[in-house]
């Protein structure tokens, strides 16, 4: 049910289908226009503990309805809690110890999300800011992979191999023990996927690649049927050459998680 | 805000919402409906994968640090210089650009 406290989203795709907000966002928008200004700002800036602490969702939503109602303290207000937010939650998803230059990184992930909200108020036409009241969370990490995306891969060729790594092993790596790829239960398996991602985006960018296309994504390495994607085509490279690639990074990887380094 | 040409946009807001954990068919489905960005999708959908490994914990929001204090300001400064550029002057002598809705 859609609430008349809520304008529907503008955004409307290729295909002239609206984009629509799920139905707990457009109720948690609908609740906090409900409160008084000053909750609603205290709630926007609450600790991230807080169980009041409006979903980042709600407080883009209200962020643009300050500007379209000419209420710039309010705007300036929630834009500032929203950016602090953000801002901390880049300390720890743009890491010192994969980019050197982490700061800036991280400045110029946030700078350039605060200049969409600029874009959006002086009347986007491709109304791009609609996206981040549907998911934030996936929005502002596409966000921050365009900025990281340039910057890791052109770093990603200074990482050595590391030793024993052999460029002639034909092993077939599906007959490898897929232990990397285990699913340990809840927390511990969260913890794994950090390092695991950690350890995938220290591999070299074409064992990479395949690791993630194949093992995480799941595609077939080859197939008979020429109209399939698969790993060997996206990568421009034969079959038999994929499987060396994937037999090394696996390797890699399970030395690496063995071990508990984080690279 | 990440690409300006608007069926890029939308085919990877497509991706985004077919996530967060993406396999082949979703991707390959989101590159029938866009076939001009398939490869773009394809590489989008690996780093969102990725990305995707950590759950939560790699989502975590954290206390503020000092640096992020900083770093939040000058992307509001960012955010006014923007607009201001945008809109010929500062916003504050002037009524919004859009109407309220």
């Amino acid at each position: 049910m859609v609430s008349p406290l809520v304008p529907p989203l503008e955004k409307v795709t290729a295909g002239g289908q609206r984009y629509r907000r799920p139905a707990d966002i457009e109720s948690a928008i609908a609740a906090a226009l409900e409160l008084d200004p000053a909750i609603r700002l205290a709630r926007a800036s609450a600790d991230p503990a807080a169980t009041e602490r409006l979903a980042s969702e709600v407080v883009v939503h209200l962020i643009r309805r300050a500007y379209r109602q000419g209420d710039l303290e309010t705007h300036g207000a929630l834009l500032g809690a929203l950016l602090r937010r953000c801002s901390a939650a880049l300390d720890h998803s743009v890491r010192g110890d994969r980019f050197p230059d982490a700061e800036e990184i991280r400045s110029e992930i946030l700078s350039r999300f605060a200049e969409g909200f600029a874009v959006d108020a002086a009347g986007d036409p491709q109304h791009r800011l609609d996206f981040f009241e549907i998911r934030f969370n996936a929005a502002f990490a596409r966000l921050r992979l365009d900025v990281t995306r340039s910057e890791a891969r052109r770093r990603r060729h200074l990482v050595p191999l590391p030793e024993g790594a052999s460029a002639q092993n034909d092993d077939d790596p599906r007959s490898l023990p897929p232990k990397v790829f285990s699913r340990p239960a809840n927390q511990e398996k969260q913890l794994r996927g950090v390092e695991l991602r950690r350890a995938i985006d220290a591999l070299p960018p074409d064992e990479r690649d395949v690791i993630i296309l194949s093992r995480i994504l799941g595609y077939p390495i080859e197939s008979d049927d020429p109209s399939k994607m698969t790993v060997a085509k996206h990568c421009g490279v034969s079959p038999r050459t994929v499987r060396n690639r994937l037999t090394r990074a696996l390797a890699k990887l399970a030395r690496t998680l063995d071990t508990g380094d984080s690279p | 805000m990440s690409t300006d040409d608007p069926t890029l946009q939308d085919a990877l807001d497509a991706l985004t919402l077919a996530g967060p954990h993406l396999d082949a068919e979703a991707v390959e489905a989101v590159v029938r409906r866009f076939p001009e960005h398939a490869r773009r999708i394809r590489e989008e959908a690996m780093d969102l994968a990725v990305l995707a490994l950590g759950g939560k914990a790699s989502m975590a929001p954290t206390t503020p640090s000092a640096a992020a204090e900083t770093r939040a300001e000058t992307a509001l400064a960012a955010f006014h210089r923007r607009l201001d550029a945008l809109t010929e002057g500062p916003k504050d002598r002037r009524p919004p650009l859009r109407a309220s809705r």
